[in-house]
């Protein structure tokens, strides 16, 4: 008898097996890195050291990493949404600063509001704002076929140049040499927890999460989501509006982007400041394949990012690791993990050779 | 006819799992060198799999292979073309907006990366005169018909020169005309030696064109026989282990009111050209409708003006006297007609969900299956197991996700959908297409049962079997255009398949 190994696509990946993969890829990400970190003249082990206790570490750590993962859950969430319903939004970063410039109209012109009406209205203003910037992607899509991949990216830079354009003039006081707004009055924060820069934002991303979960995988709308995601023309020929479903899926993606962009202005910042997403809306992209587009997925995958950027300040911090080789071991995890997720859908099996 | 000649294709003792689901279990087989071997077998018998294996698209789990008397162990169809095999699947792999030619070519050029398209055109040229075909090399392949492009698919393999040429259902959407040239095609390659498996659940074809027959049964093998020391119930009973009968027992009824009426239909095709003209048709209680026609001649215009997919440029259609021209298709649900779609993997399913999801697609915002704002897995899961018991779906649960089902199981799933929620009227294009001979029997009977009980049923088909077998009446569509309706008892096979060509005065 003799042996011989194949490739084969699974049927299904188990939780097991995923947790699996993830271990080994971390193992193989970091001892990748582990290179770099020599070449880089450092110590290994207390680099790797450093990453962990700044990722979770301590209670202080693992806050912080929770405020990094906050905005990576909504934009990662955007992206579930769109990629399920292979609406391809390319617009998250845009509709997120959509939401942060909301926040700081509504915080700017409403302060008077006491603060339990201003928490939601916040809230609301900034989906609302994110929306209004799918609407247009959306209705360009369903109605004039326009592809939404090349609307949704221009939009973003539309609104890039109009957020550094307010910030350069109309919402920076004279005073001011950064270009940023006033700070906000306190009526307009959202609630802080545990004596941390941990904000609301993080616990409305895990409650719509759970909703988003819920909206996909128990109700009729989100089945007719998933349905024109699989196959438009089938899902057609069974009576679902494929058109309404492209609008809404955009709508709905747009808007959790703009909320995450308020959680990053009343929970965070409590001021406007350039470059207040660090391409949130891009990371959320891998934050989705990397949670394979489900919603808890999605959180696990953010906080997990979160605890890298953080734990890569400490790391930077205590071993002297240049910031360059610290963004590459970042990128190369995101890399070896994603990897990871698409090998496991194939396995190895050894079958007989009858000789 | 009797096979004197060696065998060219030897698998011994063939075993092929996916997951838990044992698809090949120590299957053997020869092949002679010019001989047509059909393979037969019931839904999810395993034959798809026993092909693909051969063909390199799958590893089987244990198992060898002789191919010209060496052993044979393909990695990739790349090797088994190299080797001298061939295949045909049901679902053609061409690239549509390339010509013949350059379909045949692409990819079989070893050396250099320019293609030397006049020396290929030369070749095939006198491939297509040695097998009497007659196509333009500089068409584009998306614009022939169905039966054309399985030419090319063929030539393809001609033109690397195999030895075996597998066909996986290739008659399945095919106009008896083209069988027939199908056939010729593999008569010729029989006589210059070439050998082919050809995979089919029409046993009329079994008994025209193939030399011997291997029967599959639940992944295993029940034997290999010559095609002249049986008949087609003897294969029957090696298949399925019980007679079928081809001839469903039918109750003599009256016909009720109308339910479905098509007023002078005008559709347009997707290129804009006339899809369906003036056409005319109805429909009543207690009936069954057969539509037949070549396939192209408006049935997939009309179908998808009934189920409010298409636009209706003029006439009506009208459900027990509404209007039901301007219908989204959620609403011509909601009203009870159910539709099975001509082309199951575009238009009836979705490959990627499991079985249960596909099962309640276009029910899934009524009850049982919605409830308040949610949808009731439970119920569904319910639903899903007593689907697939009653259509006999080979599965191994309502998870199982689509596109691990055999061709015919697929056809069941939607078939289950769409006949299980007491519709007014069904249309039904090709139903049983892809499905075994049992299947086919259920699938009939449970057609006029429906019609029993005062359904009205639009039975569009290519197969003149089929209509002949169920229908009440029997209408032909050619170039769009109603060519006349008859009895069902005074109709003639000749008499349809004139009008089928366009002659008027055919028919009785
Ligand atoms: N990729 C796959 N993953 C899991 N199961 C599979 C896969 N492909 C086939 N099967 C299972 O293997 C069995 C045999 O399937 P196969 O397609 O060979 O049947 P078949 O004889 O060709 O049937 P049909 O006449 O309906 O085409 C079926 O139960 C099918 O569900
Ligand atoms: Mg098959």
């Amino acid at each position: 008898m003799k042996y011989q190994f194949v490739v084969e696509r699974r049927q299904q990946v188990s939780l097991w097996l995923n947790l699996l993969a993830v271990a080994a890829a971390l193992i193989v990400g970091l001892l990748i890195s582990a290179v770099l970190i020599r070449g880089a003249g450092a110590n290994v082990l207390e680099s790797y050291k450093a990453l962990l206790e700044g990722a979770f570490g301590s209670k202080e750590a693992i806050l912080e990493s929770l405020v990094q993962a906050t905005p990576l859950i909504f934009t990662g969430l955007a992206m579930v949404v769109a990629f399920r319903s292979k609406v391809i939004n390319l617009g998250v970063e845009g509709q997120f600063l959509m939401g942060t410039m909301a926040a700081a109209w509504i915080s700017m012109n409403f302060s008077y509001l006491p603060n339990l009406v201003l928490i939601p209205l916040l809230a609301l203003g900034g989906m609302i704002a994110g929306a209004a910037l799918g609407f247009i992607p959306a209705i360009l899509k369903a109605r004039l076929e326009v592809n939404e991949v090349i609307s949704t990216v221009l939009l973003n830079y539309v609104v890039l140049y109009f957020l550094s354009y307010l910030l350069s003039g109309p919402w920076k006081p004279p005073y001011e040499w950064l270009m940023q707004t006033i700070r906000f009055e306190e009526s307009t924060y959202w609630p802080n927890f545990f004596e941390s820069r941990l904000h609301l934002g993080f616990f409305i991303g895990l409650v719509a999460a759970g909703f988003l979960l819920y909206l996909l995988q128990r109700t009729p709308f989100g089945f007719e989501l998933r349905s024109v995601g699989e196959n438009p023309v089938a899902a057609r020929y069974k009576g679902i509006k494929i058109e309404r479903i492209i609008i809404l899926a955009l709508l709905l993606s747009a808007a959790l982007a703009g909320l995450g962009g308020v959680g990053e202005v009343s929970g965070l910042h409590h001021r406007l400041i350039t470059g207040i997403s660090k391409g949130y809306g891009w990371t959320g992209i891998l934050i989705a394949l990397l949670g394979q587009l489900n919603p808890i997925g999605v959180v696990l995958a953010a906080i997990f990012f979160g605890g890298l950027i953080n734990g890569s300040v400490a790391m930077k911090i205590h071993t002297g690791v240049p910031i360059a080789v610290v963004e590459s071991i970042q990128g190369i995890l995101m890399f070896v993990l994603l990897s990871a997720q698409t090998m496991v859908h194939f396995k190895l099996r050894r079958i007989e050779d009858a000789e | 006819m009797q096979q004197k000649s060696q065998p060219i294709l030897q698998i011994e003792n063939q075993t092929k799992r996916f997951g838990n689901v044992l698809a090949n279990e120590n299957i053997s087989m020869q092949v002679c060198g010019g001989e047509i071997h059909c393979l037969l077998g019931e839904n999810g018998a395993g034959k798809s799999t026993l092909a693909e294996c051969l063909y390199g698209f799958y590893r089987p789990d244990s198992g060898k292979y002789t191919f010209k008397g060496k052993e044979f162990k393909p990695r990739s169809p790349r090797d088994a073309i190299d080797a001298g095999i061939g295949m045909v699947h049901q679902h053609f792999v061409l690239s549509p907006p390339m010509t013949v030619i350059e379909n045949i070519v692409v990819g079989t050029e070893s050396d250099g990366i320019w293609l030397d398209l006049k020396s290929a055109s030369e070749k095939v040229a006198a491939l297509c005169s040695d097998y009497d075909l007659d196509l333009e090399l500089d068409t584009i392949v998306g614009q022939l018909p169905v039966g054309r492009q399985q030419w090319v698919e063929i030539l393809k393999a001609l033109y690397v020169g195999v030895d075996l040429l597998i066909l996986d259902e290739p008659t399945a959407s095919l106009t008896p005309q083209e069988v027939e040239k199908l056939f010729e095609i593999l008569q010729k390659m029989k006589t210059k030696g070439l050998s082919v498996i050809l995979i089919t659940h029409k046993l009329h074809e079994v008994m025209e064109i193939s030399d011997r027959v291997t029967v599959l049964r639940k992944a295993r093998l029940v034997g290999t026989v010559n095609t002249i020391d049986v008949t087609r119930e003897t294969l029957v009973n090696m298949m399925v282990g019980r007679t079928v009968s081809f001839q469903v027992a039918k109750k003599i009824k009256t016909p009720g009111r109308a339910i479905l009426e098509l007023r002078d239909l005008h559709v347009l095709k997707d290129n804009g050209l006339d899809g369906v003209k003036d056409f005319s048709l109805s429909i009543c209680e207690n009936e069954i409708v057969g539509l037949a026609g070549v396939a192209g001649n408006g049935q997939s215009e009309l179908f998808d003006a009934i189920v409010g997919v298409r636009q209706l440029q003029n006439g009506q259609i009208l459900l027990s006297g509404e209007d039901i021209s301007n219908d989204s298709p959620d609403m011509v649900i909601k009203k009870g007609i159910a539709s099975i779609p001509p082309d199951r993997m575009t238009q009836g399913l979705l490959m990627g969900f499991p079985i249960k999801e596909n099962l309640i697609l276009g029910r899934h915002r009524v009850a049982p299956f919605k409830k308040g704002i949610e949808l009731k897995y439970r119920v569904i899961e319910q639903f899903a197991e007593q689907a697939i018991e009653h259509y006999e779906v080979v599965a191994t649960s309502g998870e199982q996700i689509a596109k691990t089902l055999s061709g015919g199981n697929l056809q069941k799933v939607i078939l289950a959908r769409e006949l299980s929620h007491d519709p007014r009227f069904v249309v039904a294009s090709s139903p049983t297409r892809g499905l075994d001979v049992g299947a086919m029997e259920y699938v009939h009977k449970r057609l006029v049962e429906l019609r029993d009980s005062g359904i009205g049923i639009l039975l569009i088909s290519e197969d003149l079997d089929e209509v002949f077998n169920v229908s009440d009446r029997i209408a032909v569509i050619y170039n769009g255009e109603a060519m006349g309706i008859l009895n069902r008892e005074e109709a003639t096979r000749e008499g349809v398949g004139l009008l089928m060509a366009g002659f008027r005065g055919g028919g009785g």
